[in-house]
């Protein structure tokens, strides 16, 4: 898929926060399903909905990644009529917060909702850090780094420019946010 | 970056630098010794908290900087029970490149040079003695591996990407080149 493709498609979708299936590697048949909420020139902001029709966080994708997104499937009539049922309010809200940029975006809703992020940098494929957004200005992000077992990890000031997906109030941010809690008792 | 860099060098931080876009996990360890409008010298400790030489990269080249952590914190308690610190740069009004070729080329120490960015880095780099150096220009009596004399480089000071000294790898050499100077002698 072209970029100009992905882009419109993004505009059309953003405005009416249809839910969506999309892919970002061509090589793996996995997939984020959600409603892309907002985007910018580089990413997509999606509002992440789990297999059991839970909310699962945001998530910010390159578009540059995109190959493929899907807008109607057997999963995605599952998974509205799962969400119709347990359609609870979103912990990480996107609307009060407004910013230029995705990125910014969700490091603002992150700061806001007191929510920890994972941050991959240089399109390694894995979470390079994982904590709580201290602060953030045009070029520099710095993170209060917590390990998988939820223990304060140091401090990272991270080249936001070098950022290529962040994820915040997901499961396994949020399995870390409940290791971090009983561990502050 | 370079405000956080000096901020480092200030407090004297141990601190863990991440510039490798290849392999986002992997990141050198120690202390920032000097900082200009484009490179940053850095004093790095090994795993074992030893001092392992010292090197100059971009800024640019910086994808992320860590401190405090529990590594870093652990590296720190090695350290403390060592004495030392590696050998400084005296910082020079036409930048750090040429400031730090300066003071290699009179103490005569085997240096590693690279006109490639980090991620290339593999030890084709150059290394050698400094044996000329002006603000445009260095001359490099270049060193194999094996510690026999390799011919002569020139280098633009403006193409400079990288410098090391005092690394395992250039103390070795250096070591070899001795045994092998004192050989020859002893033929002599």
């Amino acid at each position: 898929m072209c970029y100009d493709t992905i882009l419109s498609k993004t505009k059309r979708l953003s405005q009416n926060r249809k839910i969506v299936c999309i892919y970002d590697d061509e090589y793996d048949d996995s997939f984020y399903c959600g409603s892309i909420i907002s985007f910018d020139d580089t990413f997509i902001l999606v509002d992440m909905i789990s297999p059991d029709g839970n909310p699962d966080g945001l998530i910010v994708l390159s578009i540059d990644n995109i190959c493929k997104i899907i807008e109607r499937s057997s999963y995605l009539s599952r998974i509205k009529k799962l969400k119709a049922v347990d359609d609870r309010k979103l912990p990480l809200s996107a609307d009060e917060v407004k910013m230029d940029g995705v990125i910014e975006t969700i490091l603002a809703i992150a700061i806001q909702n007191d929510a920890m992020v994972a941050i991959s940098l240089c399109e390694s494929g894995y979470n390079n850090i994982q904590g709580f957004v201290q602060s953030f200005d045009d070029k520099i992000c710095v993170v209060r780094q917590f390990d998988l077992v939820g223990e304060y990890d140091g401090i990272a000031y991270v080249l936001i420019e070098k950022i290529t997906q962040i994820t915040c109030g997901s499961r396994t941010e949020d399995e870390v946010m409940t290791l971090f809690r009983i561990g502050e008792e | 970056m370079k405000k956080i860099l000096r901020g480092m060098q200030e407090k004297k931080q141990l601190i863990g630098i991440y510039i490798n876009p290849n392999n986002t996990f992997g990141f050198i360890v120690g202390y920032v010794m000097e900082v200009d409008a484009e490179f940053f010298a850095f004093s790095m400790i090994s795993e074992t908290g030893m001092d392992d030489g010292v090197i100059i990269l971009p800024i640019c080249d910086i994808i992320k900087i860590e401190e405090s952590s529990k590594y870093l914190n652990k590296i720190e308690k090695l350290i403390s029970c060592r004495d030392s610190g590696c050998r400084s740069i005296s910082p020079s009004i036409h930048g750090l490149i040429y400031g730090t070729l300066d003071f290699l080329k009179d103490k005569r120490i085997l240096t590693s040079i690279g006109i490639t960015s980090v991620q290339n880095h593999n030890r084709e780099d150059t290394t050698g003695f400094i044996v000329a150096v002006d603000v445009n220009t260095c001359t490099v009596q270049k060193y194999s591996q094996y510690g026999l004399e390799d011919g002569v480089a020139y280098f633009e000071l403006n193409r400079i990407k990288r410098i090391e000294y005092d690394t395992s790898y250039e103390v070795t050499l250096q070591r070899l080149i001795r045994i092998l100077d004192n050989e020859k002698r002893i033929r002599h």
